[in-house]
């Protein structure tokens, strides 16, 4: 090959236009000259053939799943967290609205008051124990679409029993 | 896709996500770390993944925007233009001189040529594959990769000595 039609090539390279087979002509021929610049190009082969040397250390699969499942775990707990706080903000304003509405209509005496605390303690320590029911079942590894049973299901007589 | 398929799929990836994040990141530890987010990145994005007819541009392009968000949030200015600063020089080269030479301008270069010079010349991608998960028309991943080339090779070559 002359050294325009090679000159020609080496412009197509830069110009990135060289379809596969050119730039393997252009491999074949750079390896040939002597010039300085060609040299680099050569150079610049080499090191795309044996690779920046930089060695990189796979994830192992162990790893990998462990990565995920702490992941799942910790999305898990937020998503309660943040649950339990908004049942207990929504249990408190219903009582504080319950007791303020009472308030307005008659004046409450001491005992009424108490038996209201008392069941929003009640209602706070049912939804405790649903929580907790569900968290547990979460660790043993039901899909967390399913841990948490019917709020229907709560058992308000369990918790008066246990108190 | 349950987690072994998952992995069965990305496994085999691993290394093409490293080199493509440490041709971004410039750095060995940061392209590491950057391995194991895509990694779960790409587990969030499963069912994504699997709607995918090309899974290996998918990964590419997941990591392409975790280290360009990462450069962004360390305030790196993603320029366009290459940086200025020139390599020690020389009028004769040992190989190996010249290819730390060029590791050196390649660093050099701005991130979007660095990213298309590490798909299509070390990674060897087809320009359709790289407009896609670079998001660049091919004639301009063209320009781009000439320009790359350019400033890498010839800013060597035509150094005085």
């Amino acid at each position: 090959m002359n050294q325009d039609k090679f000159k020609r090539i080496k412009e197509k390279f830069f110009e990135s236009t060289l379809s596969s087979e050119e730039e393997l002509r252009f491999k074949n021929l750079l390896s040939e000259s002597k010039d300085m610049d060609d040299e680099v190009i050569q150079s610049y082969f080499k090191l795309i053939e044996d690779g920046d040397g930089e060695a990189f250390t796979p994830i192992s699969k162990a790893q990998f799943f462990a990565a995920i499942d702490s992941k799942n775990r910790k999305r898990r707990h937020r998503i309660f967290r943040i649950a339990i706080s908004a049942a207990a903000v929504v249990i408190l304003l219903v009582g504080y609205l319950v007791v303020r509405d009472q308030q307005a209509a008659k004046r409450l005496s001491q005992a009424e008051i108490d038996r209201s605390l008392e069941t929003t303690r009640l209602a706070l320590a049912s939804f405790s124990k649903y929580f907790d029911k569900g968290l547990e079942k979460i660790d043993e590894g039901v899909n967390f679409s399913r841990p948490f049973e019917s709020l229907s299901k709560i058992d308000v007589d369990e918790i008066k029993n246990e108190k | 896709m349950d987690k072994e398929d998952f992995w069965n799929h990305i496994n085999p990836l691993q290394e093409r996500i490293f080199r493509f994040a440490l041709s971004i990141l410039k750095n060995k530890e940061d392209a590491q770390d950057a391995l194991h987010d895509v990694v779960v990145k790409l587990w969030d994005s499963k069912h994504r993944l699997m709607s995918e007819k090309n899974i290996n541009a998918f990964a590419l392009k997941t990591t392409k925007n975790y280290c360009i968000d990462l450069l962004r949030k360390r305030g790196e200015v993603l320029t366009l233009a290459a940086s200025h600063q020139t390599p020690a020089t020389g009028s004769s080269y040992e190989q190996q001189d010249l290819i730390a030479l060029i590791k050196n301008r390649s660093h050099q270069l701005p991130v979007q040529q660095r990213m298309v010079l590490e798909l299509k010349d070390f990674q060897g991608y087809s320009y359709e594959e790289i407009s896609k998960i670079l998001d660049i028309p091919i004639a301009t991943l063209r320009v781009v990769l000439s320009r790359a080339r350019k400033f890498v090779l010839k800013s060597v070559t035509h150094e005085p000595g």
